[in-house]
């Protein structure tokens, strides 16, 4: 289970809001030094990709100084944090999904065939195949399938960072693992 | 393929990024990079907020000046002529109301006090009616009346100002609030009484006294449309013509092209 989304103290959180409002350079940099991790790992798990999930982070570091500013401060600033990384993913996750098809062609996945043991080996083959179904998903069904299940958040969690309705959010994960189940019994075909 | 699969697939991708995680240096670098850009954006924001400022305070100077002037109506037709946008013409009946297609229908003057004149009150309402045809009326006359301007709307104010390639306004004095009253006089003969030949007299009485007057354009217009009705075809044609042929700008203009092809050939 990932730690609970609000971590610090409120106080100091609400300070570190105020001053990104006022548009402080190092606030943004305090910010990241709390939340850049789990920023980055989300972005990994959901664009699946190293090279793309650091460009996601610089982009939601970088546009964090305007959105703040609209933001209502009904979750997190890390739940908030998410939230801007999935609405800036569109872009990285397509670019990391066709680096993924192109060295899958290649057959030349960094790491595809390394000298873990057997077990470990069979559970990064999973995951990279899971990697690839998920390219596979609209955005929207991507984030309700990597939030909910991979990263083990709340379906009402969920709804705070994708700005929708909780009900939404389980129809978006329901048709998510219908179509990963389809396409992950087509990778075990092949 | 069973629920367990996929939850163990999912518990995959989970453990296998968390061995991942970026290490301290390339966090480090990511950092820097943002500060930087950030930095960036906001000097780039500072020189935008430079330039544009001084221009946008010019504008709004210059935009104040014209309107306390009175000039303002007159400089956007200008402008938008000039950038090939459409006007909405300013009628000659009285402002607030919209007219046909949309147009803002022109003002009915009021006199304007000024120190060497008594002060005058505000012209009386324009009564709500237009210039309806009669049944017996030719179809031209049918045309110019469903053309004629809607009426004034009570305590009907002058705004509005001739469109692009309208003559400019009459220099500011004691013939300017004269002019304003031939003006009222001739709108009311036009549309209240609903005498055009009166209506014409005074039209012509308005345009000799006022030929550049702020709503020589629509009394021109008006003129045309009194000897429309009173079937003088050929000097309505020619009165008609200028406005047909944009030479007062879009004023009334797709109105006098549908008056002349009613109107038909000499």
């Amino acid at each position: 289970m990932l730690p609970t989304l609000v971590d610090g103290a409120p106080s100091r959180e609400e300070a570190l809001v105020l001053r990104l409002r006022r548009g402080e350079a190092a606030a943004v940099a305090e910010v990241f030094d709390l939340h850049g991790r789990a920023v980055r790992a989300f972005a990994r798990r959901f664009v699946g990709d190293d090279a793309a999930a650091d460009d996601l982070l610089q982009e939601v570091f970088v546009a964090l100084p305007s959105v703040i500013r609209r933001w209502e401060e009904r979750s997190s600033l890390r739940t908030f944090l998410i939230g801007i990384a999935v609405n800036h993913a569109r872009h990285h996750v397509r670019a990391a999904a066709r680096r993924r098809a192109a060295t899958e062609r290649l057959a030349a996945e960094p790491g595809a065939h390394g000298t873990d043991p057997e077990q470990d080996a069979r559970r990064r083959e999973l995951a990279r195949a899971l990697q690839r179904a998920l390219d596979e998903l609209p955005l929207d069904q991507r984030a309700a399938f990597v939030l909910c299940e991979v990263e083990e958040r709340t379906a009402a969690e969920v709804s705070v960072i994708v700005g929708a309705p909780e009900a939404t959010v389980r129809t978006r994960l329901f048709h998510a693992r219908k179509r990963l189940r389809v396409a992950l019994e087509r990778e075990g075909a092949r | 393929m069973s629920d367990d699969l996929l939850k163990e697939a999912a518990r995959a991708l989970r453990e296998s990024t968390e061995g991942d995680e970026p290490d301290t240096d390339t966090l480090a670098r990511s950092r820097s990079d943002i500060l930087r850009t950030l930095h960036h954006e906001r000097r780039s924001s500072s020189i935008r907020v430079a330039f544009l400022l001084p221009i946008a305070a010019v504008l709004a100077g210059g935009t104040a000046l014209a309107a306390a002037s009175g000039r303002l109506p007159e400089l956007v037709d200008r402008a938008a002529s000039a950038l090939g946008l459409a006007v909405a013409p300013r009628e000659s009946s009285g402002p607030g109301t919209v007219a046909r297609g949309g147009a803002r229908a022109p003002a009915a003057p009021r006199v304007v006090a000024t120190a060497a004149t008594a002060p005058e009150p505000v012209l009386a309402p324009e009564p709500p009616a237009a210039a309806p045809a009669s049944p017996e009326s030719p179809p031209a006359a049918r045309a110019a009346a469903s053309a004629a301007p809607a009426p004034a709307p009570p305590g009907a104010v002058p705004t509005a100002h001739a469109s692009s390639g309208a003559p400019g306004p009459a220099p500011s004095g004691s013939v300017e609030p004269a002019a304003d009253a031939l003006y009222r006089r001739a709108h009311e003969a036009h549309f209240a009484k609903k005498q055009p030949a009166a209506a014409l007299a005074l039209w012509d009485e308005y345009l000799a006294a006022a030929p550049r007057g702020r709503f020589a354009v629509e009394a021109r217009y008006n003129r045309a449309l009194c000897l429309v009705r009173l079937g003088r075809r050929a000097e309505a044609r020619a009165a008609l013509a200028p406005f047909a042929e944009g030479k007062v700008g879009t004023y009334r203009q797709e109105e006098a092209q549908a008056l002349l092809a009613a109107l038909g050939g000499p």
